[in-house]
């Protein structure tokens, strides 16, 4: 059986939260959500958090955010009014004026969602201390779309599921998760894509359950869903190794020597090399594939590409990706 | 500020509007303000009028509430998804309690408290019997020796119902897992 962190690559929590003397998100209020948010952790935490006002940045630098999972496509659409503030080991982002006026995100490498709570609840009662947030007895917390009332919480994990995509699976642990509040959907890629064979499973359901339910309940679905892959890697070892290390090698093998290379190209070569990973096949350690996770992607490449003159950001992804198997 | 009309986009215009009672001043976004001057434009007095008596907030749709906190009309929340206030959790509570209802399938908050509300909600709770829903049972789904099982009842049941479109797509997952065979790359 698999270690889970082979197969979970991070879980995170994320809490909607609202001011209650405040209408929700909209320009007239931001500035003051902006401060106050500000104030609470330059106050309580001895400047642990980094202020990223996202009109004072260029547009890859936001991108850049975004790809680190530290802020949402939402909040870059706000980008007039949007902020985000970063605890420095960047396991914690506050998001300020996205949908609702805080929302407040830890993410966790290999998936343990409890510590990741712990590291959410503890920023909210920081940023509680300056002014408390929209609740009702009935509804719990108030946010601007009904579908994050009462806990305004989402856990989530992300999962590399390569075995069970390529066992066509995925359609019907879909439908099974969809019965039990929760939702699967591929992270990378648009409409039913998952480019890296990467998904997540998060709790759909943010009313009438508690926090310790919902994140019980991801955990369970999540461990699953790691059995049953680890299950297909097991038998697929066992009844075609040759086919299984051949697919893994030739990623390998491109992703070592290849010169140029597009963001959807890398994600299936990515995925292929982690499972070899995982499987013992190939001798990189696992931080070092998930670090390229975030830093081959587009933004982070065209900056590399900047930084060091090189023509194209294609070039520059694999120039990049060398650098990282070569220093292993 | 937002358009006093849609409440959803950004407001550009201001329509200053003159009559018996004096001058009213309204805020309009450019969509919002196209289809109010092609009213005008078209000559349809009809819809000109009722523009005119909306915009004054006099010609108000009874099942087209208003919330009283912000201002922004239920039909506009319909629109864009997103509530204006936490008054509007009241305001609109007929309508957005059966909709928390199909989202959530719940509509007591069984959750945290703020802290500051935690000595206060404790007593609430002691005093009053607990009216909070059945948490939804601790979810459980097929291992992999399941699956082929259901995928084997899931494609009986496809042909049973002549679905043959749908008991084809069964069968290929189902012989993805059985096949000793190949894993395509
Ligand atoms: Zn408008
Ligand atoms: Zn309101």
């Amino acid at each position: 059986m698999a270690n889970s962190h082979e197969i979970a690559v991070s879980g995170r929590i994320r809490l909607a939260r609202n001011y209650h003397d405040l209408p929700f998100h909209n320009q007239e209020n931001a500035a003051t959500c902006l401060k106050r948010a500000y104030d609470a952790l330059h106050n309580y935490t001895e400047d642990l958090y980094t202020l990223h006002i996202l009109n004072n940045m260029s547009k890859d630098e936001r991108l850049s955010l975004m790809e680190e999972h530290l802020i949402s496509a939402d909040l870059l659409k706000n980008a007039g009014t949007g902020a985000a503030l970063i605890r420095k080991d960047r396991q914690v982002s506050i998001m300020v004026n996205e949908e609702d006026h805080l929302r407040i995100q830890a993410i966790e490498v290999g998936g343990g969602l409890e510590h990741a709570a712990q590291q959410a609840f503890q920023a909210e009662e920081i940023l509680e201390k300056v002014c408390g947030f929209s609740f009702d007895p009935k509804f719990g917390y108030l946010t601007s779309c009904p579908t994050n009332t009462g806990t305004g919480m989402r856990a989530s994990l992300m999962l590399h599921l390569p075995m069970l995509t390529r066992y066509k699976q995925m359609g019907n642990v879909g439908q099974n998760v969809a019965k039990l509040g929760l939702t699967i959907r591929g992270i990378y890629g648009e409409g039913s894509e998952a480019l890296g064979d990467l998904y997540q499973v998060s709790n759909q359901v943010s009313l009438g359950r508690s926090e310790e339910d919902i994140i019980q309940a991801v955990t369970a679905v999540g461990k699953q869903l790691i059995d049953m892959e680890s299950g297909l890697r097991d038998r697929s070892m066992k009844r075609a190794p040759a086919e299984l290390k051949d697919a893994v090698m030739r990623s390998y093998g491109l992703l070592s020597y290849a010169i140029t290379m597009d963001e959807k190209e890398f994600m299936q070569h990515w995925s292929n090399m982690r499972l070899g990973i995982a499987l013992g096949m190939v001798p990189t350690p696992l931080s070092t594939s998930d670090e390229l996770l975030t830093t081959a992607q587009n933004a982070h490449v065209r900056h590399f590409a900047a930084k060091r003159e090189i023509a194209s950001a294609r070039e520059a992804r694999c120039e990049w990706i060398r650098e990282c198997l070569n220093r292993a | 500020m937002l358009c006093e009309e849609c409440q959803m986009n950004e407001a550009v215009f201001t329509v200053t509007l003159t009559s018996g009672d004096g001058v009213t001043r309204k805020h309009l976004c450019g969509e919002c303000m196209k289809k109010w001057e092609a009213n005008l434009a078209d000559g349809d007095i009809h819809s000109f009028l009722s523009s005119i008596l909306s915009i004054l907030g006099s010609a108000q749709k009874t099942d087209d509430p208003v919330c009283s906190g912000c201002g922004l009309k239920y039909s506009a929340f319909e629109k864009s998804g997103r509530l204006g206030c936490a008054q509007c959790y009241h305001d609109f509570a007929d309508k957005l309690t059966p909709m928390l209802k199909r989202i959530h399938g719940n509509t007591q908050h069984n959750g945290r408290t703020p802290r500051a509300m935690q000595t206060q909600a404790d007593a609430a709770a002691q005093a009053a019997s607990p009216e909070a829903e059945t948490p939804a049972p601790v979810p459980e789904i097929s291992p992999v020796e399941k699956m082929r099982e259901e995928l084997r009842k899931k494609m009986d049941e496809a042909v049973a119902c002549e679905n043959f479109e749908d008991a084809a797509k069964y069968r290929d997952q189902l012989k993805a897992l059985m096949d000793d065979g190949e894993v395509q790359a």
